[in-house]
């Protein structure tokens, strides 16, 4: 709908669509990701359900709880620099900054795709007992609210990888 | 800001310095008024701004942004509420991150305002700086409770402050007429 | 827009309608007036605020932006900056409450302007000036709305110049207060990004700085209710129709045609200043009034007067209660009312509430706001409400 009887291309105009999305997704995941880490930490250094699981009875084990922690420091900081990457390419893309080629980047937010689908799995079928109802709300809303911004995101990028062939 | 805005910061500043108070007053009682207020703001702020995307916003260019920010907030307010039956160090450690956050969010804001010449950059990084710092020090000491309900406090303090001094401030705004 | 083409280029397209020279300078005043008509300015000479035409920046930085605030906003900067072009639209999806901002879009040669132009027909020269100006603001501020809303006249980064010779420039945007746009760069003022819906920052063409006020520049944005579609703004173009098609309207409230219709120009009246008003138009500079007054002093022969807003006030303020509407700020006054009731009440009979209510007066007599009893005073005199 355009009232000035100007017509854009209509690759063109989903092409603006989806790159612009690809940016403020972009952005989105990386906050999903900031809060993600912030609240495995807090689940290892404060007492709760999971963490009596995770220390499988050796809480009074300073040299354990050092070495869960390094563990969970490592892939944290993985998980850090894959959302960070992931996210400002996103932003790169959309805004038209990114001069290689898409192949890997692709390949990479399948691959958060499927980890985000594996976190919903164990949320659906393991975490369960774990927690109340008021944690499990929450969390719920939370992952589901990463899932979806993981989805616009491959969804997007997608979209502007064939729009982008289509306008040449 | 309009008049009414001015005591609508100068209100909310003297709220947050009655909530000090109160937390220095009782440290262990205290905190669950101040979660159980962020938690109802949160949750309202979020759904306030979903229901505003799904009438408005999603008919706008860019305006998935508000999406992902109502989300964001709604988390943050269901988090919150699910923190009200949990240990007390829990729900610090909630209150300390999002002072955290709020304060790299200051921050970001005073980056954009200094690449757009906007002479309020220095005082909106000057507050993100405070509230970090003031959030890494409770971070820092989170296993004493009554330490981090006096430093909590401290930057619940500041932020009055900064409310306050928002209230009184000259507004100088670009408008193009 | 500005200055230069509300004043000058109004007092030449007067000129070439057929007026004289002092009728001109009376309608180009009063076309450069509406920017000026503050409730401030009606306080300071004890005049129905209700006839303010613009509101200045201290009063939008200290006005409400609840219900009557933003209905009093949108009444005065969608009747005389931001024209609704078509407040039926039917081409828009969504709840009412979007429906009712989109529909408040301006732009050129819809029902309103013509409804504008007929209503300054036998009335005078300050409401012809204050209808030129409602004109010409519909070609410049097209494509924005005069209420504040962000889902309407938010802009993106997407904004590039489109120089004259061929290539394209990013335009970026600055928040600097007294910095002047920098056009060998492309770097304008602007206002800042501001998420809430009925920011005083999302009124207007703010988000796009002075960008429609340049006669000069064509450029290419993504407007916020435009689904991605990239608009084209070609400034000379639009401001050239605006310039003849005030010619044309003039010449019919002069009486030279007896009807007037929309998307209609006088291009016969500028043939042998084309050239010079095109490159008047496309000049590279912030501001063109000498080249317009230049014109201007040509075409008449005469000298213009510098525009002084207080030129007309002590006439105003020293004369008697019952001859004050005789006046030329009296008659200004009248004819902003007439404008402000005019559309406030098109607006409202389209089931759009935004510029508040409004009231018939033929079937159920005067209500509302005691200013606009000063209108009914001067319709019955005129015995328009027999």
């Amino acid at each position: 709908m355009n009232d000035t009887g100007l017509k854009n291309p209509d690759q063109l105009v989903k092409l603006r669509k989806y790159e612009n999305t690809l940016v403020i997704s972009g952005q989105a995941f990386i906050a999903f990701g900031m809060w993600s880490v912030v609240k495995i930490f807090l689940q290892t250094l404060l007492p709760n359900p999971q963490r009596t699981i995770l220390l499988d009875g050796h809480e009074g084990n300073p040299l354990y709880l050092f070495m869960v922690l390094t563990i969970e420091v490592i892939l944290c900081g993985f998980d850090i620099v894959f959302r960070i990457y992931i996210g400002k390419t996103a932003i790169a893309i959309g805004r038209g900054n990114h001069r290689k080629s898409m192949h890997f980047y692709l390949f990479l937010t399948s691959l958060a795709f499927l980890i985000e689908l594996a976190s919903i799995y164990e949320y659906l079928f393991y975490e369960a007992p774990l927690v109340d109802w008021n944690d499990r709300i929450a969390t719920g809303f939370v992952l589901f609210s990463s899932f979806l911004c993981t989805t616009d995101l491959i969804v997007s990028a997608w979209k502007v990888r064939k729009y982008r062939r289509e306008v040449g | 800001m309009n008049a009414f805005q001015r005591f609508k910061s100068l209100f909310i500043g003297l709220f947050d310095i009655f909530l000090c108070a109160l937390l220095l007053y009782n440290p262990n009682e205290g905190y669950q008024l101040v979660i159980a207020i962020l938690t109802f703001s949160l949750l309202f702020y979020g759904f306030r701004l979903l229901v505003y995307y799904f009438t408005m916003a999603i008919h706008m260019v860019g305006g998935k942004m508000i999406l992902y920010r109502g989300t964001i907030i709604l988390d943050m307010g269901l988090l919150a509420y699910a923190l009200t039956d949990v240990p007390k160090i829990y729900v610090f450690a909630y209150l300390i991150i999002i002072h955290l956050f709020s304060g790299l969010f200051h921050i970001l804001e005073a980056r954009e305002a200094r690449q757009q010449e906007a002479a309020s950059w220095r005082r909106k990084f000057f507050h993100g700086m405070l509230n970090v710092i003031l959030a890494l020090i409770c971070l820092i000491n989170i296993r004493n409770s009554s330490t981090i309900a006096y430093i909590y406090s401290l930057s619940l303090f500041t932020e009055a402050l900064f409310r306050i001094s928002y209230a009184f401030r000259k507004t100088a705004i670009i408008y193009i007429p | 827009m500005q200055k230069d083409f509300h004043y000058y280029a109004t007092y030449c397209a007067a000129f070439l309608a057929g007026y004289t020279h002092e009728e001109c300078m009376q309608i180009c005043y009063s076309a450069q007036f509406v920017d000026c008509c503050s409730q401030t300015f009606l306080e300071n000479i004890h005049a129905p605020k209700s006839a303010a035409t613009t509101q200045l920046p201290l009063e939008l930085v200290n006005c409400r932006t609840d219900l009557l605030g933003l209905q009093n906003i949108t009444r005065i900067w969608a009747s005389f900056h931001f024209l609704p072009r078509d407040l039926k639209n039917p081409n828009v999806k969504g709840l009412p409450r979007y429906k009712n901002k989109y529909r408040l879009i301006c732009g050129p040669n819809g029902d309103l302007i013509k409804k504008t132009v007929e209503l300054a027909k036998g009335e005078s020269l300050p409401a012809v000036g204050l209808a030129m100006h409602v004109l010409a603001d519909t070609w410049a501020h097209q494509y924005f709305a005069g209420t504040p809303s962000l889902v309407i006249n938010n802009t993106t980064t997407h904004f590039y110049e489109l120089l004259p010779d061929g290539t394209e420039r990013k335009i970026t945007f600055r928040h600097s207060a007294g910095t002047p746009d920098d056009l060998s760069q492309s770097l304008y003022t602007a206002s800042l990004f501001q998420g809430n819906e009925n920011s005083i920052m999302n009124l207007g063409h703010g988000r796009a700085g002075h960008l429609p006020d340049y006669s000069f520049i064509r450029y290419k944005y993504l407007p916020a209710w435009g689904h991605y579609q990239e608009i084209v703004k070609d400034n000379p173009a639009d401001y050239l129709h605006a310039f003849t098609q005030m010619i044309y309207a003039m010449q019919y409230l002069r009486g030279s045609l007896d009807h007037f219709e929309t998307d209609r120009y006088a291009e016969e009246c500028i043939t042998g200043l084309r050239d010079r008003i095109q490159s008047l138009l496309t000049k590279r500079q912030l501001d063109s009034s000498e080249d317009w007054r230049q014109l201007g002093e040509e075409l008449s022969g005469k000298p213009i007067e510098d525009f002084s807003i207080t030129r007309y006030e002590e006439a105003y303020l020293n004369a008697p209660a019952e001859e004050k509407s005789s006046t030329f700020l009296g008659q200004f006054i009248l004819a902003a009312l007439a404008q402000k009731s005019m559309v406030t009440g098109q607006i409202f009979q389209s089931g759009n509430h935004l510029a508040g209510y409004a009231v018939d007066y033929k079937r159920k007599g005067f209500r509302g706001i005691r200013d606009f009893a000063k209108l009914i005073e001067h319709k019955l005199e005129k015995e328009d409400f027999k």
